[in-house]
């Protein structure tokens, strides 16, 4: 097909000029990110504490994957690769450029159990899993047979963290919170746990100074890796005896961004479909000599 | 696109378990020591395709990750132990526990609990429940009983024809659990104990944390009605708009097959 390396009217790369039929596909699967993060969002539309999930898009240059040397005009031979390299459409590829959690409050409920347990700011609690200390907004909690403050999966609610101890597995034990029985407590908003007899406890909650850098686990818990980015004093979340902190996905938004991402695939459906035609005129019309 | 499918059906099929439940609280708001349930959902594995603190350069790191969640299950249904409203009914073997904790009911050889009060006595004088179980600790009536006195302590006096004093039939305890929730329902009114409520601890009615006894008092059901059909609005809705997510998940996959 080529008359030769210089003049040669195709792209040398692979594919000719299909291989830009990869530029509207990225979109396309872009777009399909979208959606299967909006499905999770409206799936947990009634989850207790969930936190809306959204994705961002970047745009994908050849100038981000190739040095500058590589796209200066060449001083040789030139093809036409050479200069769709210089303005870097080439490649300029839709990509995900990650998902962040949306840490707006959800709606509080009042529900009257003593042991459902809402917070107010940006802070979470600390539950013991056996993987681990995890984070979560979901305040369900009850008792379990020994009396220790647990929610549903038998993960323990954590006391503040006292002078002197630390994050080691030896005393996170000491820090679950044990109550005589659920109907005397009275839980303040600061988070300190009161029985007729007195102070039992105080509930940890802990903010983060990114809490972007927190990982969703499922089972509403949350991931933090590094230790350093936890907050541990002058916490400004209350804490809310009696009210279960409702999921913050908003329906409406949520159905709209759905119907831009349909709508914005199909968009994109055309101009695969125009390449498409394109590509079938190259091959079937071109050497059509009648 | 298949993600979102199976996203959008496990949103379903949590909703569809809500709805189930609130019509399970909603037939019974009309009986006697009935404690609503509520349905708790949690979300699913999230599938991380780029972690946060990833390097994106030499000298630089994504900032956040980038994380799809896989949709919603349910992760309990939790009784409410709040106390029901007392009903007087005036009926001599009617209690109500006033508080924490259950009327111990023999069945066979298990002992089940509940806090359905509405009890009476049999051929032989013995106080049962309505489907003919004792109640513990199993107190016989004498014949020619005049009237029946439980004290709030649980003590059963009878005054007997022809008797100025009365006699001491016995105590009704009340038992507690550290964690009521845990219980096990088994239908009829009855709940059994688990590995997760712990033992049942026996205690003189009006001791500790165990509410006393209040005669000639039934408990109505805890359920709110009003609540309930909130809760249900607020299930269909959610519902919907799962089967909308659905719908687009499969529309997208048409427009897929229709590229050529």
């Amino acid at each position: 097909m080529g008359i030769g390396k210089t003049g040669s009217f195709f792209p040398k790369k692979s594919g000719g000029l299909l291989k830009n039929i990869w530029v509207p596909v990225s979109g396309q699967i872009a777009q399909q990110r979208k959606v299967e993060t909006i499905a999770n969002n409206i799936a947990n539309a009634n989850t207790a504490g969930f936190k809306r999930d959204e994705i961002t898009f970047k745009e994908h240059l050849t100038a981000y994957s190739q040095t500058p040397d590589n796209i200066d005009l060449p001083r040789k031979e030139w093809n036409p690769d050479d200069f769709y390299r210089t303005q870097g459409a080439e490649n300029a590829f839709v990509k995900v450029d990650g998902t962040y959690t949306d840490f707006q409050q959800g709606a509080l409920s009042p529900t009257g159990n003593k042991l459902d347990i809402a917070l107010f700011g940006k802070g979470l609690f600390e539950v013991l899993t056996p993987n681990g200390v995890r984070y979560t907004r979901k305040g369900t909690f009850g008792l379990n047979k020994e009396g220790e403050i647990v929610n549903e999966n038998g993960y323990k609610l954590l006391s503040k963290l006292q002078p002197g101890q630390n994050l080691e597995a030896g005393t996170i034990n000491s820090r679950v919170i044990k109550v005589p029985n659920q109907s005397q407590i009275s839980i303040s908003k600061e988070g300190r746990i009161f029985s007729p007899e007195g102070e039992l406890a105080a509930i940890s909650v802990v903010e983060f100074k990114d809490h972007h850098a927190l990982r969703k686990e499922g089972s509403s818990l949350f991931i933090n890796n590094a230790d350093d980015n936890i907050k541990r004093e002058n916490i400004a979340t209350t804490v809310n005896q009696g009210y279960v902190e409702g999921s913050n996905v908003n329906a409406i938004r949520e159905m709209s961004e759905l119907i831009k991402a349909h709508r914005q695939f199909e968009a994109i459906q055309k101009a695969v479909k125009t390449y498409d035609s394109i590509s079938g005129k190259i091959a079937n019309d071109i050497a059509n000599l009648k | 696109m298949i993600r979102a499918l199976n996203t959008a059906a496990t949103g379903m099929a949590a909703q569809e378990q809500q709805v189930n439940t609130i019509s399970n609280n909603i037939a019974n708001s009309n009986t006697t020591g009935f404690k609503a349930k509520r349905t708790e959902f949690e979300d699913l594995m999230y599938e991380t395709v780029n972690e946060a603190g990833a390097r994106s350069s030499n000298d630089s790191e994504y900032t956040v990750g980038h994380q799809v969640g896989s949709g919603v299950k349910v992760s309990a249904t939790r009784r409410q132990h709040t106390m029901g409203s007392p009903q007087l009914t005036g009926n001599t073997y009617d209690m109500m526990i006033m508080g924490e904790g259950f009327f111990g009911i023999q069945v066979g050889n298990e002992t089940l609990y509940t806090r359905d009060g509405s009890f009476d006595v049999d051929a032989q004088g013995i106080l049962k429940t309505r489907s003919g179980h004792p109640l513990i600790p199993g107190i016989t009536v004498p014949p020619n009983t005049v009237n029946i006195a439980v004290a709030e302590n649980g003590i059963v006096q009878a005054f007997v024809k022809g008797q100025s004093d009365p006699i001491e039939l016995g105590q009704i305890p009340v038992f507690t659990f550290v964690n009521p929730t845990g219980l096990a329902d088994k239908g009829k009114n009855l709940l059994s104990r688990t590995n997760a409520s712990g033992d049942a601890i026996q205690r003189i009615p009006g001791d500790e944390n165990a509410g006393y006894i209040s005669q000639g008092t039934l408990e109505s059901s805890n359920v709110n009605v009003m609540n309930s059909m909130t809760n249900l609005i607020k299930a269909q809705r959610a519902y919907e708009s799962n089967s909308k997510v659905l719908k687009i998940a499969d529309e997208m996959l048409g427009t897929i097959n229709q590229i050529r």
